[in-house]
Formats: structure tokens, sequence, C-alpha cells
């Protein structure tokens, strides 16, 4: 798809950016399923986390989160 | 320990335990990583949806053009994280109630509002910093045709890191103004997003804090004159909007 680049030399630019994000949307997973959520249900967050690319796991840290003034 | 002192050290500890500090670097950094990518991949993409097409005219393919969008991004997306993270700042202490026990015991409200105001800008402006820093050794990794002088990403930077400290002192305004975290937010944002529109007219745009992401936008030493009286100017519109926020919080009543 992608002349003149081959397919080792784009995985190598996406290094830093695949293990950020694989990073972050393990954080979240651990995070639903260990603390809980608000607002939407576990699997709904879970869909967003792992379906939306950079901004799902950041929205669910923002609206999703349960702290410790939930309880 | 004095109070003051303490008082940072609660925000900085409440920073990390709710991931604040973690979402707004998220917010800031992760962008610095995929704006340079997008753009030397966007020629390749491109080509293969409209062969023989001039692509030279859509966007600058250089380590400018990258930092340049990384700063559009940084406007767009960055200012929406950071609002939606720190909209509740005030309105939630006041919400959950957790400022009874200081307010009871007649502490200085002032620094409750200056501790969190001062950790928050700091954590912002070196994010900022981190991020710039990134995308400029990302950029030039990608893009190492024409190389542009860190010096002159330093300086974007700072003005950038200016901009987004009158945006705190506003959202910790709004946020100190409601009791609804959401409205703070929206608030906070519709004032940010619409910005821009003041920047248009040109007899007052140069008093719009706007005018810094203009200015740091240009990434050369050419500067406008009037950048230095506008970073003065910034300063003290956070400076009014924080003694609102005191004040605010010295008069309010929490039931």
């Amino acid at each position: 798809m992608l002349e003149g680049l081959s397919t080792m030399e784009i995985f190598k630019m996406f290094l830093p950016v695949i293990i950020v994000e694989l990073a972050l949307k393990m954080f979240c997973l651990v995070s639903i399923f260990k603390n809980g959520v608000k607002n939407l249900n576990k699997i709904a967050w879970t869909l967003v986390v792992l379906l939306i690319s950079t901004l799902g796991p950041i929205v669910f840290l923002i609206f999703g989160r349960r702290n410790n003034y939930d309880d | 320990m004095n109070s003051f002192t303490a008082y940072i050290k609660k925000e900085y500890m409440e920073g990390i335990r709710n991931f604040k500090f973690l979402i707004i670097a998220l917010g800031i950094i992760l962008f610095a990583l995929l704006d340079p990518l997008m753009l030397k991949l966007l020629p390749h993409i491109l080509e293969n949806q409209a062969p023989g097409m001039d692509l030279s005219q859509l966007a600058n393919y250089t380590q400018e053009g990258a930092i340049q969008n990384y700063m559009q991004n940084l406007f767009q997306i960055s200012n929406l994280v950071i609002v939606l993270t720190l909209m509740g700042l005030l309105s939630e202490e006041i919400k959950n109630k957790t400022l009874i026990i200081p307010y009871s015991n007649k502490v200085n409200i002032n620094g409750i509002v200056l501790a969190k105001y001062i950790v928050y800008a700091g954590a912002i402006f070196i994010i900022i910093l981190i991020g710039f820093l990134i995308n400029y050794y990302y950029s030039k990794l990608l893009f190492p045709e024409e190389i542009i002088n860190i010096g002159r990403v330093l300086k974007s930077s700072s003005i950038f890191g200016v901009y987004f400290l009158f945006n705190l002192s506003l959202v910790l305004l709004m946020s100190s103004l409601f009791r609804k975290s959401i409205a703070a937010g929206i608030l906070s944002l519709s004032i940010i997003y619409l910005s821009p529109a003041i920047g248009m007219i040109e007899k007052i745009s140069k008093f719009s804090p706007y005018y810094l992401v203009n200015q740091a936008n240009i990434l050369s030493d050419n500067y406008d004159s009037f950048l230095n009286k506008s970073i003065l100017l910034t300063f003290i519109y956070i400076f009014i909007f924080i003694g609102i926020t005191i004040y605010r919080m010295n008069k309010i009543e929490l039931d």
C-alpha cells in the first residue's frame, strides 16, 4: 500500500505509538474490571476503550473511571 | 510544614491518585508522536487514493509543518482534554463537601486556590515542553531535509505554555462558579473555542490570549513586536481570574 516504505519501516515508525496505545488500553481494562465504572456499564466502556483509538481510553479515564467519592 | 506547602502536596498527591497528570500527559504527548507520522504517511495514502494528484499544495511536508500540525492539535484536542480533566477542580470539592473541614477550621482559602493553580500550571507547562521536545525529535527523524533550530521550538512551546496557563485560570474560575463540573467545562470550552473568532476582528485580536497561539505558529524569530505586551496582558488576565476565583471561594456557602 505505502510504496517506497517496507512493512518493517512502517512498523518501526509506529512502534512508540503502538506501545503507548497498548499500555493505555491495558491500564484502562484493568481499571474497568478491578475498580468498576460509572456512567456506562463495563461492557460499553470496554468497547469504547478497545475500539476507539487514543481518545477512547482518555474518555474512559475522564468520564468512566470510578473514584473514591463515587462509593 | 506550613499550610500552603501542605496544600501543594495534597494537590500533587490527588493529581497522581486521580490520574489527572496522566490524562493531561496523554492528551498532549500522544499527538506529539502521532502528528509527524500522519504527515509522513499522508502523501503515500493519498497517492493510492488519487494517483497523479499534486499533493504538495495540501500540506507542508517538512519538520516545520509537522510541528505546526501538532500546535493545531494542541489547540483543538489537548484543550478539550485539559478542560474536561480539570473542570471539577473546585466544583467537585464543593459538591462532595470536601472543603467543609478546611472551611470550618478557618484555613486560608487563598492558599487552597493558589495551590491548585500552581500544581496544575507547573504540570501543564512541563508536559507541554516535553510534548514539543518529543514532537521535535520525532519530526526531525521523519523529515531530515529541513531541520529547524530547537530554540525556535522551545520559544513556541513557552508561548503555548502561557496560553494554557490562561486556559487553566479560566477553568478554575468557571469551576468556582458552578457546582456542576460539566457546566464549568462546557462554558470554558465555549470561550476557548470562540476566541479565534475574536482573533478575526483586527483591532482587538492582539488583546485576546488566542493571539499567542497565532504567534507560536509562526515558528521563527520574526515575532510581532506586540508579543511581549500580549504575554504581559495574558498574565494580567490570569491574575484577574485567580483573584475573582479566590473572592468567589471566600464568599461561597457550603450547605
